[in-house]
């Protein structure tokens, strides 16, 4: 959870710019899913997968958290990266974004 | 959460944190004990583990942190031609196997650990340990540790430790391959990928059904093969789909056409 204050301040950082934060849930359960979310003020969508959910198998998650960055082609471009990588990984991605929904 | 017991290549200092806590015991015994002997270095290496991952952590920049890790590299392989001396010394003594091991952790691509690798081949082909110690090691970045993998997996004749051996080879080429990748040097990645898939597919093929603390090796080794060639990146992520917490249905390929985070998070 260490993250979260960080990526609460992308995701408003972020609110005008083509660019969303996808959370995949592991809790044990939907209750606690909503607990946490509501308590940290999580700011963005989950899936709820639960522990040992069919996305983390699908993803082979092994520890958490894990963060993928995409593209806006859906292309995987950055992992586990955190704090100003993460910042700084996003917004060359979104620069790129901006550029192409130009041309 | 036992599924999560894969350590982070990505975060190679907090990865080998493990050993860093793991059965240091407080017991006086004479100078010349090498189970002493080994006790006390380990205890010099939590320390260098301390202080490099307390840089690590205060690190601002991508640089900073890349400079902790390359100090902490340099520190833990000076301990490496430690432990072997222990091994050298009592190459008869029980103790000798565990610094062997821990020669080969930290031994880079230095003479110690090679010379450890072997003596771990040498005189340890049966070491009841070797299996579980292989797994612990795979993650190391020293690239001894290939040495070593690739010898067991030649010599040894019982086909549990051959098939652990390819394993922890196929994991350890991988994480030097994501290191590589990290580098900017694509051709090393590649070389290193193509070997590691080679392995990961011979454990899948001849060695499924041995096991590692109860799970057949096939399942791990199928999932970071998946992982590996096609959750890379460069590849196009996997369509991905569920429910919200509210139960409602969302999918990944709604959200094309904007940077996406992927977050893989719980409360606990």
């Amino acid at each position: 959870m260490a993250m979260v204050p960080h990526e609460r301040s992308l995701v408003e950082r972020m609110k005008d710019k083509p660019f969303t934060l996808l959370g995949v849930n592991l809790d044990g359960s939907k209750e606690e899913c909503k607990k946490v979310i509501e308590a940290n003020k999580i700011n963005w969508r989950s899936w709820f997968d639960g522990s040992g959910g069919p996305i983390a198998k699908q993803w082979n998650i092994q520890f958490l958290p894990t963060i993928y960055v995409l593209d806006h082609k859906g292309v995987i471009r950055y992992k586990n990266v955190q704090d100003k990588d993460l910042d700084a990984a996003v917004d060359s991605l979104v620069k790129e974004a901006e550029a192409d929904a130009k041309k | 959460m036992h599924q999560y017991w894969r350590a982070s290549a990505a975060l190679l200092l907090c990865a080998t944190v493990a050993w860093a806590f793991q059965d240091t015991k407080d017991k006086p015994k004479d100078a010349d004990d090498p189970q002493a002997a080994v006790d006390a270095l380990k205890k010099e290496r939590d320390k260098v583990f301390q202080e490099q991952i307390a840089k690590y952590r205060a690190a601002k920049t991508a640089e900073e942190r890349e400079a902790a890790k390359a100090e902490f590299y340099k520190r833990t392989s000076s301990l490496a031609g430690q432990f072997l001396a222990i091994a050298e010394k009592h190459a008869k003594a029980p103790a000798a196997f565990e610094a062997l091991i821990l020669a080969v952790t930290f031994g880079q691509d230095g003479k110690d650990g090679t010379k450890a690798a072997e003596l771990l081949v040498a005189n340890h082909l049966e070491h009841e340990q070797l299996s579980q110690q292989m797994v612990q090691t795979a993650s190391s970045p020293s690239p001894v540790a290939e040495k070593l993998f690739r010898s067991v997996l030649e010599k040894s004749t019982k086909k549990e430790v051959q098939g652990v051996a390819a394993f922890a080879l196929a994991r350890h080429l991988r994480s030097r391959s994501d290191e590589a990748a990290k580098q900017k040097n694509k051709a090393e990645a590649d070389k290193l990928a193509a070997e590691a898939e080679k392995f990961y597919v011979q454990v899948v093929e001849k060695f499924a059904d041995v096991k590692i603390d109860n799970t057949p090796l096939a399942e791990p080794a199928k999932g970071e093969l998946y992982e590996f060639k096609f959750l890379t990146i460069g590849r196009t992520a996997p369509e991905t789909q569920g429910e919200d917490s509210d139960g409602k249905k969302f999918k990944l390929g709604d959200y094309r056409g904007k940077v996406v985070v992927l977050d893989f998070w719980a409360g606990w």
